[in-house]
Protein backbone atom coordinates (compact mmCIF):
# COMPACT_ATOMS: atom_id res chain seq x y z
CA UNK A 1 0.00 0.00 0.00
CA UNK A 2 1.04 3.46 -0.49
CA UNK A 3 0.19 6.63 0.38
CA UNK A 4 -2.54 7.01 -2.14
CA UNK A 5 -4.42 4.32 -0.29
CA UNK A 6 -3.40 4.60 3.47
CA UNK A 7 -4.93 6.45 6.19
CA UNK A 8 -8.40 6.34 5.74
CA UNK A 9 -10.41 6.05 9.46
CA UNK A 10 -12.95 3.17 7.88
CA UNK A 11 -9.95 1.05 7.07
CA UNK A 12 -11.92 -1.05 4.53
CA UNK A 13 -11.63 1.81 2.79
CA UNK A 14 -8.06 1.52 2.34
CA UNK A 15 -8.04 -2.15 1.63
CA UNK A 16 -10.71 -1.64 -1.35
CA UNK A 17 -8.27 1.05 -2.92
CA UNK A 18 -5.44 -1.04 -2.09
CA UNK A 19 -7.31 -4.22 -4.16
CA UNK A 20 -7.81 -2.02 -7.03
CA UNK A 21 -4.62 -0.52 -7.31
CA UNK A 22 -3.28 -4.35 -7.31
CA UNK A 23 -5.80 -4.94 -9.98
CA UNK A 24 -4.56 -2.26 -12.01
CA UNK A 25 -0.88 -3.18 -11.77
CA UNK A 26 -1.65 -7.60 -12.56
CA UNK A 27 -3.38 -5.93 -15.49
CA UNK A 28 -0.08 -3.98 -16.67
CA UNK A 29 2.16 -6.80 -15.57
CA UNK A 30 0.25 -8.98 -17.92
CA UNK A 31 0.35 -6.66 -21.09
CA UNK A 32 3.78 -6.27 -20.58
CA UNK A 33 4.35 -9.88 -20.50
CA UNK A 34 1.97 -9.97 -23.48
CA UNK A 35 4.10 -7.01 -25.34
CA UNK A 36 7.59 -8.98 -24.12
CA UNK A 37 5.77 -12.39 -26.22
CA UNK A 38 5.32 -10.40 -29.22
CA UNK A 39 8.74 -8.87 -29.87
CA UNK A 40 10.00 -12.62 -29.61
CA UNK A 41 7.49 -13.30 -31.86
CA UNK A 42 9.28 -10.89 -33.66
CA UNK A 43 12.20 -12.46 -33.64
CA UNK A 44 11.27 -16.28 -34.20
CA UNK A 45 7.84 -16.30 -35.63
CA UNK A 46 5.85 -19.47 -34.70
CA UNK A 47 2.10 -19.13 -35.30
CA UNK A 48 2.04 -21.00 -31.54
CA UNK A 49 3.18 -17.85 -29.94
CA UNK A 50 0.43 -15.36 -31.95
CA UNK A 51 -2.53 -17.75 -30.97
CA UNK A 52 -1.30 -17.85 -27.15
CA UNK A 53 -1.28 -13.78 -27.30
CA UNK A 54 -4.22 -13.79 -29.07
CA UNK A 55 -5.59 -16.46 -26.31
CA UNK A 56 -4.40 -14.11 -23.18
CA UNK A 57 -6.04 -11.42 -24.18
CA UNK A 58 -8.97 -12.51 -22.54
CA UNK A 59 -7.33 -12.43 -19.45
CA UNK A 60 -6.41 -8.89 -19.70
CA UNK A 61 -10.11 -8.14 -20.88
CA UNK A 62 -11.57 -9.68 -17.75
CA UNK A 63 -9.08 -7.81 -15.19
CA UNK A 64 -10.31 -4.73 -17.40
CA UNK A 65 -14.41 -5.43 -16.53
CA UNK A 66 -12.66 -6.19 -13.14
CA UNK A 67 -11.29 -2.94 -12.26
CA UNK A 68 -14.20 -1.27 -13.90
CA UNK A 69 -16.57 -3.42 -11.94
CA UNK A 70 -14.62 -1.94 -8.85
CA UNK A 71 -14.37 1.63 -9.30
CA UNK A 72 -18.09 1.18 -9.86
CA UNK A 73 -18.17 0.11 -6.31
CA UNK A 74 -15.76 2.57 -5.36
CA UNK A 75 -17.44 5.66 -6.82
CA UNK A 76 -20.98 4.72 -5.12
CA UNK A 77 -20.12 3.51 -2.10
CA UNK A 78 -17.09 5.73 -1.23
CA UNK A 79 -18.13 8.91 -2.76
CA UNK A 80 -14.30 9.44 -2.97
CA UNK A 81 -13.10 12.89 -3.00
CA UNK A 82 -9.43 14.21 -3.34
CA UNK A 83 -6.83 12.31 -3.45
CA UNK A 84 -8.91 8.93 -2.92
CA UNK A 85 -10.85 10.50 -6.40
CA UNK A 86 -8.04 11.06 -7.96
CA UNK A 87 -6.27 7.71 -7.47
CA UNK A 88 -9.51 5.69 -8.39
CA UNK A 89 -10.50 7.97 -11.66
CA UNK A 90 -6.73 7.69 -12.61
CA UNK A 91 -6.47 4.10 -12.17
CA UNK A 92 -9.92 3.40 -14.39
CA UNK A 93 -7.77 5.64 -17.10
CA UNK A 94 -4.60 3.20 -16.96
CA UNK A 95 -6.67 0.12 -17.04
CA UNK A 96 -8.18 1.64 -19.74
CA UNK A 97 -5.18 2.44 -21.92
CA UNK A 98 -3.91 -1.22 -21.06
CA UNK A 99 -6.91 -2.49 -22.41
CA UNK A 100 -6.24 -0.94 -25.42
CA UNK A 101 -2.12 -2.25 -26.12
CA UNK A 102 -4.05 -5.53 -25.65
CA UNK A 103 -5.89 -4.96 -28.15
CA UNK A 104 -3.11 -3.85 -30.80
CA UNK A 105 -1.28 -6.90 -29.77
CA UNK A 106 -4.01 -9.05 -30.64
CA UNK A 107 -4.09 -7.23 -33.83
CA UNK A 108 -0.86 -7.77 -35.09
CA UNK A 109 -0.71 -10.91 -33.98
CA UNK A 110 -3.46 -11.74 -36.20
CA UNK A 111 -1.30 -10.50 -39.16
CA UNK A 112 1.22 -13.23 -38.05
CA UNK A 113 -1.38 -16.19 -38.16
CA UNK A 114 -2.63 -14.66 -41.61
CA UNK A 115 1.00 -14.31 -42.99
CA UNK A 116 1.65 -18.04 -42.00
CA UNK A 117 -1.43 -19.25 -43.92
CA UNK A 118 -0.91 -17.37 -46.86
CA UNK A 119 2.45 -19.12 -47.52
CA UNK A 120 4.16 -16.04 -47.87
CA UNK A 121 7.65 -15.99 -47.81
CA UNK A 122 8.63 -14.75 -44.47
CA UNK A 123 9.41 -11.80 -43.39
CA UNK A 124 12.20 -9.86 -44.53
CA UNK A 125 15.00 -9.41 -41.70
CA UNK A 126 15.37 -5.94 -42.51
CA UNK A 127 12.02 -5.23 -42.24
CA UNK A 128 11.42 -6.76 -39.09
CA UNK A 129 14.60 -4.89 -37.45
CA UNK A 130 12.91 -1.71 -37.01
CA UNK A 131 10.07 -3.27 -35.62
CA UNK A 132 11.92 -5.20 -33.07
CA UNK A 133 13.93 -1.21 -32.12
CA UNK A 134 10.37 0.11 -31.53
CA UNK A 135 8.88 -3.19 -29.46
CA UNK A 136 11.64 -3.14 -27.29
CA UNK A 137 11.50 0.56 -26.42
CA UNK A 138 7.52 0.63 -25.90
CA UNK A 139 8.37 -2.13 -23.71
CA UNK A 140 10.55 -0.38 -21.67
CA UNK A 141 8.53 2.61 -21.48
CA UNK A 142 5.78 0.19 -20.70
CA UNK A 143 7.45 -1.05 -17.54
CA UNK A 144 8.34 2.52 -16.54
CA UNK A 145 4.94 3.84 -16.96
CA UNK A 146 3.53 1.12 -14.92
CA UNK A 147 6.48 1.10 -12.06
CA UNK A 148 5.45 5.00 -12.34
CA UNK A 149 1.79 3.82 -10.99
CA UNK A 150 3.02 1.64 -8.74
CA UNK A 151 5.51 4.40 -6.74
CA UNK A 152 4.09 7.17 -7.77
CA UNK A 153 7.27 7.91 -9.37
CA UNK A 154 7.07 11.00 -11.31
CA UNK A 155 10.34 11.18 -12.22
CA UNK A 156 10.02 7.70 -14.21
CA UNK A 157 6.34 9.58 -15.56
CA UNK A 158 8.71 11.90 -17.38
CA UNK A 159 11.26 9.76 -18.10
CA UNK A 160 8.08 7.74 -20.28
CA UNK A 161 7.43 10.76 -22.09
CA UNK A 162 10.50 11.56 -22.68
CA UNK A 163 10.95 8.59 -24.21
CA UNK A 164 7.87 8.81 -25.81
CA UNK A 165 9.28 11.13 -28.17
CA UNK A 166 12.29 9.11 -28.96
CA UNK A 167 10.45 6.21 -30.01
CA UNK A 168 7.78 8.80 -32.56
CA UNK A 169 11.18 9.69 -34.02
CA UNK A 170 11.88 5.95 -34.46
CA UNK A 171 8.23 5.67 -36.14
CA UNK A 172 8.56 8.27 -38.45
CA UNK A 173 12.42 6.90 -39.36
CA UNK A 174 10.69 3.53 -39.93
CA UNK A 175 8.21 4.27 -42.19
CA UNK A 176 10.71 6.87 -44.35
CA UNK A 177 13.07 3.48 -44.52
CA UNK A 178 9.72 1.25 -45.34
CA UNK A 179 8.66 3.75 -48.25
CA UNK A 180 12.34 3.66 -49.89
CA UNK A 181 12.11 -0.02 -49.61
CA UNK A 182 14.37 -1.19 -52.84
CA UNK A 183 12.40 -4.73 -53.00
CA UNK A 184 8.94 -3.84 -53.53
CA UNK A 185 8.37 -6.33 -57.07
CA UNK A 186 6.82 -8.86 -56.03
CA UNK A 187 3.45 -8.99 -54.54
CA UNK A 188 4.68 -10.78 -51.71
CA UNK A 189 6.75 -8.39 -51.10
CA UNK A 190 4.08 -5.90 -50.92
CA UNK A 191 1.55 -7.38 -48.81
CA UNK A 192 4.60 -8.19 -46.23
CA UNK A 193 5.69 -4.74 -46.17
CA UNK A 194 2.08 -3.68 -45.99
CA UNK A 195 2.05 -6.05 -42.37
CA UNK A 196 5.35 -4.08 -41.46
CA UNK A 197 3.79 -0.75 -41.59
CA UNK A 198 0.54 -2.11 -39.32
CA UNK A 199 3.37 -3.93 -36.60
CA UNK A 200 5.36 -0.61 -36.33
CA UNK A 201 1.79 1.43 -36.05
CA UNK A 202 0.99 -0.62 -33.62
CA UNK A 203 4.17 -0.28 -31.45
CA UNK A 204 3.70 3.38 -32.06
CA UNK A 205 -0.03 3.06 -30.58
CA UNK A 206 1.77 1.37 -27.50
CA UNK A 207 3.87 4.19 -26.80
CA UNK A 208 0.96 6.50 -27.46
CA UNK A 209 -1.22 4.67 -24.62
CA UNK A 210 1.97 4.54 -22.57
CA UNK A 211 2.32 7.79 -22.78
CA UNK A 212 -1.18 8.52 -21.46
CA UNK A 213 -0.36 5.99 -18.52
CA UNK A 214 2.55 8.19 -17.48
CA UNK A 215 0.13 11.43 -17.57
CA UNK A 216 -2.78 9.98 -15.87
CA UNK A 217 -0.26 9.33 -12.70
CA UNK A 218 1.07 12.73 -12.66
CA UNK A 219 -2.72 13.38 -12.50
CA UNK A 220 -3.10 11.01 -9.99
CA UNK A 221 -0.23 12.60 -7.84
CA UNK A 222 -0.71 16.26 -8.18
CA UNK A 223 -4.17 16.72 -9.67
CA UNK A 224 -3.17 18.16 -12.92
CA UNK A 225 -3.92 17.21 -16.18
CA UNK A 226 -0.97 17.24 -18.42
CA UNK A 227 -2.41 15.42 -21.14
CA UNK A 228 -1.68 17.42 -24.35
CA UNK A 229 0.86 19.87 -22.92
CA UNK A 230 4.52 19.75 -23.97
CA UNK A 231 7.23 17.83 -22.23
CA UNK A 232 8.51 21.19 -21.10
CA UNK A 233 5.59 22.09 -19.72
CA UNK A 234 4.99 18.65 -17.97
CA UNK A 235 8.42 19.27 -16.23
CA UNK A 236 7.37 22.48 -15.08
CA UNK A 237 3.99 21.31 -14.02
CA UNK A 238 5.74 18.74 -11.87
CA UNK A 239 9.01 20.61 -10.80
CA UNK A 240 8.11 23.59 -10.56
CA UNK A 241 5.10 24.27 -9.26
CA UNK A 242 3.72 22.79 -6.89
CA UNK B 1 -2.06 40.65 20.50
CA UNK B 2 -0.78 39.00 23.36
CA UNK B 3 -3.80 36.53 24.01
CA UNK B 4 -4.22 35.21 21.28
CA UNK B 5 -0.56 33.96 20.57
CA UNK B 6 -0.44 32.82 23.99
CA UNK B 7 -3.68 30.86 23.19
CA UNK B 8 -3.16 29.77 20.07
CA UNK B 9 0.08 27.85 21.41
CA UNK B 10 -2.01 26.68 23.75
CA UNK B 11 -4.28 25.09 21.61
CA UNK B 12 -1.55 23.77 19.38
CA UNK B 13 -0.22 21.74 22.39
CA UNK B 14 -3.64 20.19 23.38
CA UNK B 15 -4.30 19.28 20.14
CA UNK B 16 -5.38 15.62 19.75
CA UNK B 17 -4.02 15.63 16.48
CA UNK B 18 -1.24 13.73 16.22
CA UNK B 19 -2.01 10.27 14.48
CA UNK B 20 0.56 7.19 16.14
CA UNK B 21 1.40 6.85 12.16
CA UNK B 22 2.39 10.13 11.22
CA UNK B 23 2.91 13.08 13.89
CA UNK B 24 5.54 15.50 12.57
CA UNK B 25 4.11 16.02 9.50
CA UNK B 26 0.59 17.02 10.40
CA UNK B 27 1.36 18.84 13.45
CA UNK B 28 4.37 20.53 11.07
CA UNK B 29 1.73 21.55 8.84
CA UNK B 30 -0.20 23.09 11.75
CA UNK B 31 2.77 25.46 13.07
CA UNK B 32 3.72 26.41 9.43
CA UNK B 33 -0.03 27.82 9.44
CA UNK B 34 0.34 29.14 13.22
CA UNK B 35 3.25 30.68 12.00
CA UNK B 36 1.63 32.73 8.91
CA UNK B 37 -1.95 33.62 10.98
CA UNK B 38 -4.13 34.86 8.42
CA UNK B 39 -2.67 33.10 5.50
CA UNK B 40 -5.62 31.38 4.88
CA UNK B 41 -4.59 28.72 1.84
CA UNK B 42 -6.47 30.28 -0.97
CA UNK B 43 -8.15 33.23 -2.06
CA UNK B 44 -10.45 34.69 1.07
CA UNK B 45 -11.67 37.67 -1.16
CA UNK B 46 -14.22 37.88 -4.09
CA UNK B 47 -14.99 40.18 -6.73
CA UNK B 48 -18.53 41.09 -5.53
CA UNK B 49 -18.76 40.70 -1.90
CA UNK B 50 -21.98 40.65 0.14
CA UNK B 51 -20.41 40.33 3.35
CA UNK B 52 -16.59 40.78 4.54
CA UNK B 53 -15.55 39.60 7.31
CA UNK B 54 -12.03 40.96 8.40
CA UNK B 55 -9.48 39.91 11.27
CA UNK B 56 -12.51 37.99 13.23
CA UNK B 57 -11.51 36.38 16.91
CA UNK B 58 -13.84 35.05 18.72
CA UNK B 59 -13.88 34.43 22.52
CA UNK B 60 -15.95 32.22 24.74
CA UNK B 61 -14.34 33.62 28.42
CA UNK B 62 -10.62 32.27 27.98
CA UNK B 63 -11.74 29.69 25.04
CA UNK B 64 -10.13 31.17 21.63
CA UNK B 65 -12.60 29.90 19.35
CA UNK B 66 -12.36 31.40 15.98
CA UNK B 67 -8.57 33.15 15.23
CA UNK B 68 -8.37 35.86 13.04
CA UNK B 69 -10.59 34.79 9.82
CA UNK B 70 -10.21 37.00 6.74
CA UNK B 71 -13.65 35.62 4.71
CA UNK B 72 -15.97 37.31 1.72
CA UNK B 73 -19.18 36.24 1.09
CA UNK B 74 -20.08 36.67 -2.83
CA UNK B 75 -23.59 37.86 -3.79
CA UNK B 76 -25.26 35.01 -5.38
CA UNK B 77 -23.30 32.68 -3.60
CA UNK B 78 -23.59 29.37 -1.97
CA UNK B 79 -20.71 29.20 0.72
CA UNK B 80 -20.08 25.93 2.65
CA UNK B 81 -18.45 26.03 6.07
CA UNK B 82 -16.81 22.51 6.58
CA UNK B 83 -14.79 21.31 9.62
CA UNK B 84 -14.48 18.87 12.78
CA UNK B 85 -16.68 19.37 15.19
CA UNK B 86 -16.07 22.38 17.21
CA UNK B 87 -13.59 23.98 14.65
CA UNK B 88 -15.91 26.84 15.11
CA UNK B 89 -18.62 26.77 12.01
CA UNK B 90 -21.21 27.75 14.23
CA UNK B 91 -19.03 30.19 16.27
CA UNK B 92 -18.60 31.80 13.08
CA UNK B 93 -21.85 31.52 11.03
CA UNK B 94 -23.06 33.37 14.45
CA UNK B 95 -20.62 36.12 14.16
CA UNK B 96 -22.91 37.11 10.69
CA UNK B 97 -25.89 38.25 12.24
CA UNK B 98 -25.03 38.89 15.83
CA UNK B 99 -26.44 35.92 16.82
CA UNK B 100 -23.22 35.54 19.36
CA UNK B 101 -24.49 38.63 21.00
CA UNK B 102 -27.09 36.80 23.10
CA UNK B 103 -24.49 34.13 24.49
CA UNK B 104 -22.62 35.46 28.24
CA UNK B 105 -18.66 35.75 28.20
CA UNK B 106 -19.07 35.70 23.89
CA UNK B 107 -16.21 38.39 22.96
CA UNK B 108 -16.22 39.11 19.20
CA UNK B 109 -13.57 40.85 17.34
CA UNK B 110 -12.82 42.22 14.08
CA UNK B 111 -14.45 43.78 11.27
CA UNK B 112 -17.70 42.03 9.55
CA UNK B 113 -18.98 44.57 6.64
CA UNK B 114 -22.93 43.77 4.70
CA UNK B 115 -22.84 45.91 1.84
CA UNK B 116 -19.70 47.57 3.34
CA UNK B 117 -20.85 48.66 6.34
CA UNK B 118 -19.69 47.08 9.60
CA UNK B 119 -22.58 45.26 11.27
CA UNK B 120 -20.96 45.56 14.70
CA UNK B 121 -21.01 49.39 14.66
CA UNK B 122 -22.68 50.66 17.86
CA UNK B 123 -24.95 52.25 15.30
CA UNK B 124 -26.83 48.96 14.12
CA UNK B 125 -29.81 47.63 15.46
CA UNK B 126 -29.71 43.94 15.51
CA UNK B 127 -33.29 43.50 14.83
CA UNK B 128 -33.27 44.57 11.12
CA UNK B 129 -29.97 42.98 10.73
CA UNK B 130 -31.01 39.64 11.34
CA UNK B 131 -34.05 40.33 9.06
CA UNK B 132 -31.15 41.08 6.09
CA UNK B 133 -29.36 38.33 7.64
CA UNK B 134 -31.52 35.24 8.13
CA UNK B 135 -30.66 32.08 9.69
CA UNK B 136 -31.78 28.71 9.78
CA UNK B 137 -30.87 26.20 12.06
CA UNK B 138 -29.82 22.27 12.34
CA UNK B 139 -33.51 21.45 14.28
CA UNK B 140 -36.30 23.41 12.76
CA UNK B 141 -37.89 25.29 15.43
CA UNK B 142 -41.28 26.83 14.38
CA UNK B 143 -43.06 28.85 17.02
CA UNK B 144 -45.62 27.23 18.72
CA UNK B 145 -48.22 29.30 16.16
CA UNK B 146 -49.84 28.50 13.06
CA UNK B 147 -47.93 27.76 9.66
CA UNK B 148 -49.15 31.36 8.59
CA UNK B 149 -48.42 33.20 11.52
CA UNK B 150 -44.40 31.18 11.36
CA UNK B 151 -44.46 32.96 8.24
CA UNK B 152 -46.23 36.30 9.17
CA UNK B 153 -44.49 37.06 12.19
CA UNK B 154 -41.52 39.07 10.77
CA UNK B 155 -43.03 40.69 7.89
CA UNK B 156 -45.50 42.01 10.67
CA UNK B 157 -43.29 42.84 12.69
CA UNK B 158 -40.83 44.88 10.46
CA UNK B 159 -43.44 46.63 8.89
CA UNK B 160 -43.00 44.67 5.10
CA UNK B 161 -46.99 44.35 4.52
CA UNK B 162 -49.43 47.29 4.70
CA UNK B 163 -52.44 45.24 5.11
CA UNK B 164 -53.60 41.35 5.22
CA UNK B 165 -53.47 41.39 1.26
CA UNK B 166 -49.89 42.28 1.43
CA UNK B 167 -49.15 39.60 4.43
CA UNK B 168 -50.77 36.92 2.84
CA UNK B 169 -48.78 37.59 -0.54
CA UNK B 170 -45.59 37.39 1.54
CA UNK B 171 -46.72 34.66 3.33
CA UNK B 172 -47.93 32.40 0.50
CA UNK B 173 -45.07 33.26 -1.98
CA UNK B 174 -42.00 32.70 0.95
CA UNK B 175 -44.11 29.14 1.26
CA UNK B 176 -44.07 28.71 -3.03
CA UNK B 177 -40.50 29.64 -2.80
CA UNK B 178 -39.53 27.14 0.09
CA UNK B 179 -41.27 24.44 -1.95
CA UNK B 180 -43.97 23.70 0.96
CA UNK B 181 -47.17 25.43 -0.11
CA UNK B 182 -48.73 22.53 -2.06
CA UNK B 183 -48.50 20.46 0.98
CA UNK B 184 -49.64 23.05 3.71
CA UNK B 185 -52.37 25.27 1.79
CA UNK B 186 -55.23 23.54 3.09
CA UNK B 187 -54.29 23.90 6.31
CA UNK B 188 -52.56 27.35 6.99
CA UNK B 189 -54.22 27.85 10.75
CA UNK B 190 -52.72 24.49 11.67
CA UNK B 191 -49.80 24.59 14.04
CA UNK B 192 -46.48 24.78 12.42
CA UNK B 193 -45.04 22.42 15.28
CA UNK B 194 -47.49 19.79 13.92
CA UNK B 195 -45.53 19.26 10.33
CA UNK B 196 -42.85 16.46 9.89
CA UNK B 197 -39.24 17.61 10.41
CA UNK B 198 -38.08 17.99 6.91
CA UNK B 199 -41.54 20.43 6.42
CA UNK B 200 -40.99 22.43 9.35
CA UNK B 201 -37.24 23.01 8.04
CA UNK B 202 -38.75 24.18 4.78
CA UNK B 203 -40.87 26.08 7.20
CA UNK B 204 -38.40 28.01 8.81
CA UNK B 205 -36.90 28.31 5.34
CA UNK B 206 -40.11 30.30 4.55
CA UNK B 207 -40.08 32.65 7.44
CA UNK B 208 -35.90 33.22 6.88
CA UNK B 209 -37.05 34.45 3.34
CA UNK B 210 -40.35 36.13 3.85
CA UNK B 211 -38.40 39.20 5.16
CA UNK B 212 -36.67 38.75 2.20
CA UNK B 213 -33.15 39.13 3.51
CA UNK B 214 -29.87 39.49 1.62
CA UNK B 215 -27.92 36.74 3.16
CA UNK B 216 -29.24 33.22 4.91
CA UNK B 217 -27.26 31.74 7.17
CA UNK B 218 -27.80 27.80 7.55
CA UNK B 219 -26.31 25.58 10.45
CA UNK B 220 -26.94 22.13 8.90
CA UNK B 221 -30.57 21.96 8.20
CA UNK B 222 -30.69 18.93 6.59
CA UNK B 223 -28.60 16.72 9.17
CA UNK B 224 -32.34 15.43 10.57
CA UNK B 225 -33.53 14.71 6.76
CA UNK B 226 -34.02 11.89 4.62
CA UNK B 227 -32.24 12.25 1.13
CA UNK B 228 -35.89 13.55 -0.69
CA UNK B 229 -35.98 16.65 1.98
CA UNK B 230 -32.68 17.26 1.62
CA UNK B 231 -32.80 16.92 -1.93
CA UNK B 232 -35.84 19.08 -1.54
CA UNK B 233 -33.71 21.46 0.23
CA UNK B 234 -30.82 21.70 -1.56
CA UNK B 235 -32.94 22.13 -4.71
CA UNK B 236 -34.40 25.47 -2.82
CA UNK B 237 -30.87 26.49 -1.88
CA UNK B 238 -30.02 26.35 -5.80
CA UNK B 239 -32.88 28.65 -6.41
CA UNK B 240 -32.26 31.09 -3.19
CA UNK B 241 -28.97 31.78 -4.63
CA UNK B 242 -29.97 33.70 -7.41
CA UNK B 243 -31.37 36.41 -4.95
CA UNK B 244 -29.45 35.68 -2.26
CA UNK B 245 -26.46 34.55 -0.47
CA UNK B 246 -26.22 31.51 1.58
CA UNK B 247 -23.83 30.45 3.84
CA UNK B 248 -23.80 26.78 4.61
CA UNK B 249 -22.28 24.62 7.59
CA UNK B 250 -22.69 20.82 7.15
CA UNK B 251 -21.20 18.01 8.09
CA UNK B 252 -22.21 16.26 4.69
CA UNK B 253 -18.87 16.49 2.42
CA UNK B 254 -20.93 15.30 -0.24
CA UNK B 255 -23.80 18.33 0.64
CA UNK B 256 -21.06 20.49 0.35
CA UNK B 257 -19.72 19.75 -2.95
CA UNK B 258 -23.40 18.94 -4.21
CA UNK B 259 -24.84 22.64 -3.13
CA UNK B 260 -21.82 25.40 -2.77
CA UNK B 261 -19.61 26.96 -4.84
CA UNK B 262 -16.92 28.15 -1.94
CA UNK B 263 -15.82 25.80 0.10
CA UNK B 264 -14.08 27.25 3.44
CA UNK B 265 -12.55 24.74 6.06
CA UNK B 266 -11.86 25.60 9.65
CA UNK B 267 -9.74 23.45 11.97
CA UNK B 268 -9.45 24.30 15.22
CA UNK B 269 -10.74 28.11 14.86
CA UNK B 270 -8.37 28.50 12.16
CA UNK B 271 -9.56 28.59 8.56
CA UNK B 272 -7.14 26.93 6.70
CA UNK B 273 -8.29 26.71 3.22
CA UNK B 274 -11.13 28.32 0.57
CA UNK B 275 -11.24 27.52 -2.28
CA UNK B 276 -13.78 27.05 -5.37
CA UNK B 277 -15.64 23.95 -4.22
CA UNK B 278 -14.61 21.87 -7.27
CA UNK B 279 -11.01 22.50 -6.26
CA UNK B 280 -11.27 22.07 -3.01
CA UNK B 281 -12.52 17.99 -4.19
CA UNK B 282 -10.70 17.20 -6.20
CA UNK B 283 -7.22 18.87 -5.33
CA UNK B 284 -7.32 20.55 -1.94
CA UNK B 285 -3.96 22.37 -1.29
CA UNK B 286 -3.49 22.03 2.30
CA UNK B 287 -2.69 18.42 3.45
CA UNK B 288 -5.31 19.42 6.74
CA UNK B 289 -8.08 19.75 4.71
CA UNK B 290 -7.44 16.75 2.30
CA UNK B 291 -7.23 14.42 5.64
CA UNK B 292 -10.32 15.51 6.24
CA UNK B 293 -12.39 15.62 3.36
CA UNK B 294 -10.87 12.15 2.42
CA UNK B 295 -11.99 10.55 5.90
CA UNK B 296 -8.40 10.27 7.22
CA UNK B 297 -8.75 11.82 10.43
CA UNK B 298 -11.43 12.61 12.79
N1 LIG C 1 -21.54 28.92 24.42
C1 LIG C 1 -20.30 28.45 24.46
N2 LIG C 1 -19.55 28.57 25.56
C2 LIG C 1 -18.29 28.09 25.61
N3 LIG C 1 -17.66 27.48 24.60
C3 LIG C 1 -18.36 27.33 23.46
C4 LIG C 1 -19.71 27.79 23.33
N4 LIG C 1 -20.13 27.49 22.10
C5 LIG C 1 -19.11 26.86 21.48
N5 LIG C 1 -18.05 26.77 22.29
C6 LIG C 1 -16.75 26.18 21.96
O1 LIG C 1 -16.21 26.83 20.83
C7 LIG C 1 -15.65 25.92 19.92
C8 LIG C 1 -16.34 26.03 18.58
O2 LIG C 1 -17.68 25.59 18.71
P1 LIG C 1 -18.70 25.60 17.51
O3 LIG C 1 -20.05 25.27 18.07
O4 LIG C 1 -18.56 26.83 16.75
O5 LIG C 1 -18.14 24.37 16.65
P2 LIG C 1 -18.72 23.70 15.33
O6 LIG C 1 -17.64 23.73 14.34
O7 LIG C 1 -20.01 24.33 14.96
O8 LIG C 1 -18.95 22.20 15.80
P3 LIG C 1 -20.11 21.15 15.41
O9 LIG C 1 -19.71 20.65 14.07
O10 LIG C 1 -19.99 20.10 16.43
O11 LIG C 1 -21.42 21.88 15.42
C9 LIG C 1 -15.80 24.55 20.55
O12 LIG C 1 -14.61 24.21 21.19
C10 LIG C 1 -16.92 24.73 21.56
O13 LIG C 1 -16.75 23.87 22.64
MG1 LIG D 1 -22.02 23.64 14.86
Amino acid sequence: MTEHTEGHIVRRYDGELAQLRGMVLEMGGLVLFQLDQFVNLLGNSTEKLAKQIIERDNDVNRLDIESHRDVLKLLAKRAPVATDLRTIISAAKVVTELEHIGDELVKVSCLYIDIADSKRPQLDENLLQDARVMGKMAHTMLRGAVDSFDTVNLEKSIHVAQESRELENEFQAALQKLTNYKSLESDNNVSNTLSMVLVINAMERIGHHTKNIAEYVVYMAKGKDVRHVGLDRLFEEIYISN
Amino acid sequence: METITTSSTSVTKDTPLMTPEKPNEVVENKVIDRDHRGQTVGDVTVENPRMTARNVNVWYGDKHAIQNVNLDIANNEVAALIGPSGCGKTTFLRCLNRMNDTIDGCLVEGEIALDGKNIYDKDVDVVPLRARVGIVFQKPNPFPKSIYENVAYGPRIHGLARNKTDLDEIVHSSLKRSGLFDEVKDRLDQPGTGLSGGQQQRLCIARAIAVSPEVILMDEPCSALDPIATATIEELIDELRKKYSIVIVTHSMQQAARVSQRTAYFHLGDLIEVGPTSEIFTNPKHKLTEEYITGRFG
